[in-house]
Parts: structure tokens; sequence; C-alpha cells
């Protein structure tokens, strides 16, 4: 019996299929974590304008917190970001009036309602956390936004759409049922070293993929982000050896 | 918002032209900034072009729903001329544009608008702004 094919969609972000094991699986339900100004939007935006076409277009769903028209204003910088893409084959879509009734019913309702209408192969919710502080409003938050997120995978997932769920302030030791839903999850962190920022990328999960564990450096420059995946450690290690003087190769080709 | 060579126009049209074009602007950005970012937008426009469109300085303090363009029409179609409220339609749309423009600069501008000015038979005026 023939078994389902999982597609790779390659990212677009240098480094990054190679992190993954071999692309995006399709169809897949993301999240893309991490801290504020770590990168996520940026991350979002890139994936975005390189994977969707007019025939597999995109919508960008912003919810609450940074102003659509600040991150529009802040991503164009970016070359990635292709102007003539916009209301073709990436649409921004608000959805200020119903988190801010603190319905998340209302929220996936106008998610799946646009979706329905734009027949998307790429979603993207930003943020999260704007829609977990929305639930918060309504009574019994955590078992509403649980069911917002598993109602949302699973309708995104039938109308064959690869999402991505954009949050910030996750603890990663937090039994987040959200992370029990997903597909994937990507961890981005950065820290302070002396006067520089230190940008590392996890894949905490990817169902399916070979992903290479562990943290991997990434920048963010005018281009997006390039992540830089570790070199595989036979041939670097050789090639290592092979440069050095014969006295210092010989003290690292006995370890 | 121009009317036709020859072609004698009232306030009243005038007015319903202005109104015309801010529901399609209205309609192309309010889905991508949401109706208050909208409305905000179009309160600090009117604030700023009310300095050279005096027409303009009763809407400033009104309380204007998001989307509502209706105290909008009836300046409008209030003005003395039909000069005056192009004049103040002109001037209004323009510090729109303008204002749009500082924030997320002149293509994106142009690009969410498009369908704006997209079969408007009277739109030179308003496509001049954009220049």
């Amino acid at each position: 019996m023939n078994k389902a094919t999982i597609n790779r969609l390659q990212t677009g972000v240098p480094g990054l299929d190679e992190v993954l094991g071999g692309g995006l699986p399709e169809f897949s339900f993301n999240i893309l974590a991490g801290p504020p100004g770590s990168g996520k939007t940026t991350l979002a935006h890139q994936l975005m304008f390189a994977l969707a076409t007019p025939e597999r277009p995109a919508l960008y769903f912003t919810v609450l917190g940074e102003p659509p028209l600040k991150m529009l204003r802040y991503q164009q910088q970016f070359e990635f970001f292709d102007t003539e893409a916009v209301n073709r084959s990436v649409r921004f879509i608000n959805l200020s009036d119903e988190a801010m009734a603190g319905d998340l019913d209302r929220v996936l309702k106008r998610i799946v309602d646009e979706v329905a209408q734009h027949g998307p192969a790429l979603v993207f919710v930003d943020s999260f956390r704007s829609v977990a502080l929305a639930s918060a409003t309504g009574g019994s938050p955590h078992n509403k936004l649980q069911q917002f997120v598993q109602q949302l995978g699973m309708q995104m997932t039938s109308w064959q759409a690869t999402t991505f769920l954009i949050g910030e302030y996750f603890s990663e030791t937090d039994a987040n049922p959200v992370f029990t839903v997903c597909d994937g999850l990507i961890w981005l962190r950065q820290s302070v070293q002396r006067n520089s920022m230190v940008r590392k990328l996890q894949i905490m999960k990817m169902r399916g993929q070979p992903t290479l564990p562990g943290l991997h450096t990434f920048r963010i420059s005018a281009s997006g982000l390039e992540v830089f995946p570790p070199a595989s450690v036979a041939v670097s290690r050789r090639a290592f050896v092979s440069c050095l003087a014969p006295s210092v190769a010989a003290v690292f080709s006995n370890r | 918002m121009a009317a036709q060579p020859g072609e004698a126009i009232d306030c009243a049209q005038t007015a319903d032209l202005a109104v015309a074009t801010w529901r399609k602007i209205d309609d192309a950005l309010w889905p991508i900034i949401g109706h208050a970012g909208m409305a905000a937008l179009f309160k600090r426009s009117l604030y700023l072009a009310r300095v050279d469109q005096p027409a303009l300085t009763a809407l400033v303090e009104a309380e204007i729903a998001p989307g509502n363009f209706a105290l909008l029409h009836e300046t409008l179609a209030q003005q003395s001329s039909a000069e005056v409220a192009a004049a103040a339609q002109a001037g209004l749309l323009k510090t729109f544009i303008d204002l749009l423009t500082s924030l997320i600069g002149p293509a994106l501008t142009e690009r969410l608008l498009r369908s704006v000015w997209d079969n408007e038979p009277s739109s030179v005026e308003t496509k001049d702004t954009l220049s």
C-alpha cells in the first residue's frame, strides 16, 4: 500500500533546511517561539516571502501587540520583503477587533473564514501571546486557549495550509499543551556576550524530520536570517587536521 | 475627484465622490491595519490638513466612528462652493497619503491603495497626489 508523501518545503532561509533535516514538512503546524527581539517575526516574513506564490498564497494574521503599520515599516527594510507580492501572493489581515472582544471563537471563525476565502498554502498568526492575552479576559483561559490551538491546528491541516504560530514568552519548562498539538517547534534565543548579540536557534520538535539537534548560531542581516548548521564532524575534523603543521596535527590526531 | 470638463458639480456631488473614495480607502486598509488603525490615521490626517483647509476644522473635534464618513459628507456638502469642498477633500486625501507614506514608504503605500484607483474614472487628481 502506498504511504502518504510528505513534501518538504525549502524555506529560503540559508542553513535552516539543513538544520530542519531537509526542509519544512508541508501542512505542518509550527510554532516559532522566543523572547521579544529574537527574530520571530523576521523569520516568519522571510519564510512567507520565500514560499508564497500567487497560486500558493500566504495569509499573515496580526492579532494584537505590534501595530501592523510598524511591522510593515520595519520588515520592508529587509531585502526579502517584496512590495509587489503584497495583496497578490501575501495578504496581511488584522484581527484586533476580534481579539479585543476577548472571544477566541470569533478569532478562530475569522481565521477560518479568511482561509476559506483565499485558500492559502501558508498561514501565519502573529502573535500567539496576544491571542492568549485576549483569551484571558473570557474566563477559563487555559482551556479556551488549548481548545483554540487544537481547533486551529485541525482546521488549518484540513485546509492544507502549512501554519506558523508565532509566540513569545514561552517557558521551555512549561508543559504547555500547545507544544503537544504542534508538529514543529522552533525556538529562537538571544543573549548578550560582552558587547555582541549571540543568537541561537533550536529545533525542539519537528515531526517526521531528522533534524540536527542542539543550538545553532544564526545572524540577522539586511538579507534576513542566516543559520549556521554544524559542518559534518568527521569531514571537518579531517580537513582541520590536514591544515595543521605536523607537530600540532599529531596532538589532535591522538585525541 | 475632478469633474469632467464642462460639467457642473455641486457640493453634494463633491461630497459623494469624496466619501466614495474614502470608503474604497477604508476597504483597502482596514483589513490590514484594523478599524481602529484606519480611524487613527484618518483622525491624524484631519488634524494635519485643517491648517490649510479650515473647512475641516469642525471634524477634528468630532467623534467619528471607524468607517463612518457621514460627518465628512455633511461637512463637504455644506461648503460655500464645490471648489472649496473639492479643495478640502484634495487636501485631506493628500495629507492622508503623505502620512501613510511617511510610515510605510511610497512603494507599499501605492501597492496597498492600488485597488482604490483601479476602475475609478475620475481619479486623475488623486493619482497625482501619489506621484
